[in-house]
């Protein structure tokens, strides 16, 4: 009997061995794989914040150079401009149109102040976020009707350059929204250091807008600015939380690791 | 094996009949769960296991001396079912298309060998052969795919794979003793229950199996 049932015995382990090897070996390989895909995937994104980091800074270079440009050389013609214009209406016997010459270029030299100020401001580099937010506060036109009120715990505290333009750029284009769309009378912003991160809050009372929805459809283009934002403070390793509806305002929460 | 014969043999063959209850049952209780093609096609191969194991009890009930031809007829339907499982698994025409010529290449060999080689009243050992090979080289064909194709993180939850891995062990476990049941039986009765013996250890743990392949059907 053994005789005849020998193949059974023989080669009945030895199948199943090599079935039991083959579940085995493919757990192991689509476990390596998954872990080589995870990877690639990590790579990739390093690589993608890499290039966002470096479109960025080049934005921020070209902005600097604009910002020098007009203001060393477009404001330093518009000078001279002015200064032979005034000379011309000293000789000149029509003294009024002269004036009013004189009086369209300071507004342009004060346009051409504004805007390179804006593209690079100085007040930043020189004394840091909370004088910067300070000055931006006073910067906003009476014309406007918004009324920013700003609250710093430390409002000379310095940290890395680089958030502090990111952070900068953010509040500028924050403000820029409720400026153009928000028809808000008031605007909070709050600027509160620890040790660890940097709390920033905006928060304005105009029309709001439904964000929800705006977020459900990311390719309509009109959270672009929202988005650019996002990915500003994904640099940072930042947190960036907004709140939106109609006719309930607008709050932007950002917490960024300053240590 | 004088007391393994005696003693154990006819309890193992009530166990290992009763077996496929085991996975009917978790499959009545997970019916209203869900509407997927793959659980019902899982819970029609455990039917079919059932109906075939009640046909061949009443079979011998009714004072057959051969209840075989159960087999040949189920060899044939159980191939169909695990072979649309994978059909239905495969996306790549190539699989797809190589399962059907599987189907039809193997319901001939079915039929070749219940009216022309082996009889309708012996083990159909070719036909089981055959078809297990075909289905074993199926289950190693979907794990290629979901080697490659990373859609699936946790293996363990996937029903296809699961179900590969019971064909596998069932079908490499259970070859040779079908090829060569005929053989030992022609030698004696002992050496073919030592086969039988063999087939239903792992049907036992084939049927667990498909318990906890239909519960993650339902998922």
């Amino acid at each position: 009997m053994i005789e005849i049932l020998k193949p059974v015995i023989i080669i009945t382990p030895v199948l199943l061995v090599l079935a039991i090897g083959i579940i085995l070996f493919v757990f192991k390989y689509q476990r390596r794989m998954l872990q080589h895909q995870e990877h690639v995937r990590h790579l990739q994104e390093i690589r993608q914040r890499q290039l966002l980091d470096a479109t960025i800074q080049a934005e921020e270079e070209e902005r600097r150079r604009v910002a020098r440009d007009l203001h060393d050389e477009v404001g330093a013609m518009l000078a001279l401009v002015k200064l032979n214009v005034h000379q011309l209406t000293a000789q000149s016997e029509n003294k009024e149109s002269g004036q009013q010459v004189k009086k369209m270029l300071d507004d342009v030299m004060g346009s051409v102040r504004q805007i390179s100020h804006n593209l690079m401001p100085v007040v930043l580099e020189k004394m840091g976020l909370g004088q910067a937010l300070e000055a931006m506060r006073r910067a906003i036109p009476a014309a406007s009707g918004v009324a920013l009120t700003l609250t710093c715990n430390q409002p000379d505290k310095r940290i890395e350059p680089k958030t502090e333009l990111f952070l900068y750029r953010v509040v500028q284009e924050l403000l820029n929204n409720t400026l153009k769309h928000a028809q808000a009378s008031e605007v909070q912003l709050s600027l509160q250091y620890s040790d660890k991160d940097l709390l920033l809050t905006y928060q304005d009372n105009g029309n709001g807008f439904d964000y929800n929805s705006l977020s459900r459809e990311p390719n309509s283009g009109g959270g672009l600015g929202l988005m650019n934002l996002q990915a500003r403070l994904e640099l940072l390793n930042g947190k960036f939380d907004f709140f939106s509806a109609l006719n309930s305002g607008t709050k932007a929460i950002i917490s960024v690791p300053i240590s | 094996m004088e007391f393994f014969l005696r003693q154990i043999y006819p309890w193992l063959i009530e166990v290992s009949s009763a077996s496929a209850l085991l996975p009917f049952v978790v499959g009545l209780f997970l019916l209203r769960k869900t509407k997927g093609v793959l659980f019902w096609l899982i819970f029609t191969h455990i039917s079919l296991a059932i109906i075939s194991e009640s046909v061949s009890h009443l079979t011998v009930y009714l004072g057959a001396k051969n209840n075989i031809w159960v087999i040949h007829i189920y060899t044939l339907l159980e191939f169909l079912i695990l072979s649309s499982i994978f059909y239905y698994s495969f996306r790549r025409p190539l699989f797809r298309k190589g399962i059907i010529l599987a189907v039809v290449l193997f319901t001939g060999i079915c039929l070749i060998d219940a009216f022309v080689l082996e009889g309708i009243t012996q083990m159909n050992s070719l036909t089981k052969v055959s078809g297990n090979a075909m289905l074993i080289l199926m289950g190693i064909l979907y794990f290629y795919k979901i080697a490659n194709d990373l859609t699936v993180t946790y293996l363990d939850q996937d029903p296809v794979f699961l179900l590969s891995c019971g064909i596998l062990i069932h079908k490499a476990g259970t070859t040779m003793s079908y090829a060569m049941f005929n053989a030992a039986l022609a030698a004696s009765y002992d050496a073919a229950r030592i086969c039988i013996a063999i087939m239903l250890v792992l049907n036992f743990l084939y049927y667990a199996f498909l318990a906890l392949i239909l519960k993650r059907a339902t998922t």
